[in-house]
């Protein structure tokens, strides 16, 4: 481990000013935030991240779960992820964020990583986490060793030829179907992220992963109000049944009149290199009335524009099974 | 003597039996061997190669020697001979790789140490271990990726090569089962049962004069001390 400063403002306004002296944005930067640290210090152990100075966020007054004045939820960045996914809003109204967050990690890491934390949780492509590899994420142009190497649990959306790691968070496949908005306070004032819009594909800069800038906190997440009467499911497959990464996961949220699906979002989670949105698997269904035809009809659509490597090909189908099955299982319930 | 008559413990098998060492260990109390610690004790990280089969080409130690609290880097141009211990009869100074480390610069498996950093704290010496660079010639590893059965059921493929399925038989089972006057003929199959040791790897060693005090990850406590010793 690098040494580096460890610093706890008690000031939102001091944090920032200390943030944005970093030379890059937050993944990988020289000055970080932290919330839980469960990513931060596990990749500093491996010397994956080297920050010079970790600022602690953790006194900020940034841990509070309150109803927004439009009916919505507004989830402070430190609120852990045990309390966001125990909270009885949540568990009621936004019950996908719920299912989502307890299929993630273990006990005592949910107990520690929070929702801000969760937001920026970095791949878990062994090539990005051994330094002795070389990795574009890590080191922007010593290539990309995953993509003749392994690569089972990789991206087959998104990803280009210089990354194919996967985002490997499931609380933000949730939030990308409940089209949560991220609040930031940078240098220049405070401004609202829509959820799909924080993330970044690698593209040709695989080491930018979010639109964030050198000082940007993020403060809080809104979600919108709920969609009323509608159904709600995370679906995720893994190699085993706790304690794993997800290779293919499916967030939906529907509503149905008189059998016919009237509101749908969709969001996958293991194939994407962002957590992924499918607005066209959306439109698949909207209309429509709920039948098996027209769930494998937008797990179709959803998959369309996938690309395999050497080891993961049986994810396209895994990907298509898990959403036809969490549409199904969805309106059923 | 009156142990024939003494009613005989009910078996463990089968229930459920507490460990005696369950509590410590769930609560943190349990000491393992990098819990001992001693006034100006030094900790020391080994460097391990990142390659699976080649040649150590060059070391630079130079930034870690540099770093704070960092007293030496040892490596085989500076630690000098490493005594080798022989094998006893019986299973006595066993010692899985007998070749000390350092003594050449061929790399035969991931992992192996190529320096070891000490320093005045375990994060510093861990620190200095991971800022020693190494450069080295690499060669294709020895190893398959898909170990397959062979055509022949009685072979068993493996990264040394073909061995043969049975590699130990004595007496004539066959003929004992054939003339037995009562056979039972099942089939037991018992789960994957990993072996999850908690304890890291990790030896303290004190000196106190001509007397070593060492406190060691073994399962081998007495021939630990034999090889030491011997």
């Amino acid at each position: 481990m690098h040494i580096f400063e460890f610093i706890r403002p008690s000031d939102q306004a001091a944090a920032i000013v200390t943030a944005a002296q970093s030379k890059t944005a937050q993944q990988g930067a020289d000055v970080r935030f932290m919330g839980g640290g469960t990513t931060l210090i596990d990749l500093m152990k491996l010397n994956v991240e080297t920050p010079d100075r970790v600022l602690d966020i953790n006194r900020l007054p940034l841990d509070k779960i309150e109803a927004s004045p439009d009916g919505g939820l507004k989830i402070g960045a430190t609120v852990r992820n045990s309390d966001l996914a125990n909270h009885p809003r949540v568990q009621k109204e936004y019950s996908v964020l719920s299912q989502a967050i307890l299929n993630g990690a273990s006990a005592q890491i949910r107990n520690m990583a929070t929702v801000g934390g969760n937001l920026l949780q970095r791949t878990r492509c062994v090539y990005f986490r051994d330094t002795a590899m070389p990795c574009n994420k890590r080191e922007p142009g010593s290539g990309c060793p995953a993509i003749t190497g392994h690569n089972r649990t990789l991206a087959i959306l998104g990803a280009s030829e210089h990354c194919i790691a996967t985002n490997p968070s499931d609380m933000c496949v949730a939030m990308a179907a409940l089209e949560a908005t991220i609040h930031v306070q940078g240098q220049k004032g405070p401004r609202a992220i829509p959820f799909s819009d924080l993330h970044l594909l690698p593209g040709n800069t695989p080491q930018r992963e979010t639109v964030l800038e050198p000082g940007d906190l993020i403060t809080h997440v809104t979600l919108p109000p709920p969609v009323v009467g509608s159904k709600q499911l995370y679906l995720k497959l893994r190699d085993r049944a706790s304690y794993e990464f997800a290779l293919a996961s499916a967030a939906v949220v529907l509503t149905l009149a008189a059998g016919r699906i009237t509101h749908a979002r969709i969001a996958l989670g293991g194939v994407g290199t962002k957590p992924w949105r499918s607005h066209e698997a959306e439109a698949e269904l909207i209309g429509k009335a709920a039948a098996e035809t027209i769930f494998r009809q937008a797990a179709e659509t959803a998959m369309r524009g996938a690309k395999p490597q050497t080891e993961n090909r049986f994810k396209i189908e895994l990907a298509k099974r898990c959403l036809t099955h969490a549409l199904r299982t969805a309106v059923a319930s | 003597m009156a142990t024939t008559d003494s009613p005989v413990a009910a078996s463990p098998i089968g229930r459920d039996t507490p460990r005696v060492d369950g509590p410590k260990k769930v609560t943190g109390l349990a000491q393992y061997t990098s819990d001992f610690h001693f006034p100006g004790m030094l900790y020391a990280v080994p460097v391990e190669a990142t390659i699976a089969n080649g040649k150590l080409l060059k070391l630079d130690t130079a930034a870690a020697e540099k770093m704070s609290g960092v007293r030496a880097v040892f490596h085989g141009a500076n630690i000098g001979k490493i005594f080798r211990s022989t094998q006893a009869p019986g299973f006595d100074r066993v010692c899985e790789e007998r070749r000390p480390p350092f003594e050449d610069d061929v790399i035969r498996y991931y992992g192996q140490y190529i320096a070891l950093a000490v320093a005045d704290t375990f994060e510093a010496a861990k620190a200095a271990a991971d800022a020693v660079r190494a450069t080295y010639t690499k060669e294709k590893p020895n190893v398959e990726a898909r170990l397959e059965a062979g055509p022949d059921r009685d072979v068993v493929l493996t990264t040394y090569g073909p061995v043969p399925r049975e590699q130990s038989k004595r007496g004539d089972p066959e003929g004992a089962f054939a003339g037995a006057p009562i056979k039972l003929d099942e089939t037991y199959v018992t789960p994957a049962e990993t072996h999850n040791p908690l304890e890291l790897h990790a030896t303290t060693a004190l000196w106190d004069r001509d007397m070593l005090t060492v406190y060691d990850s073994t399962q081998g406590v007495v021939n630990a001390r034999s090889v030491l010793a011997g």
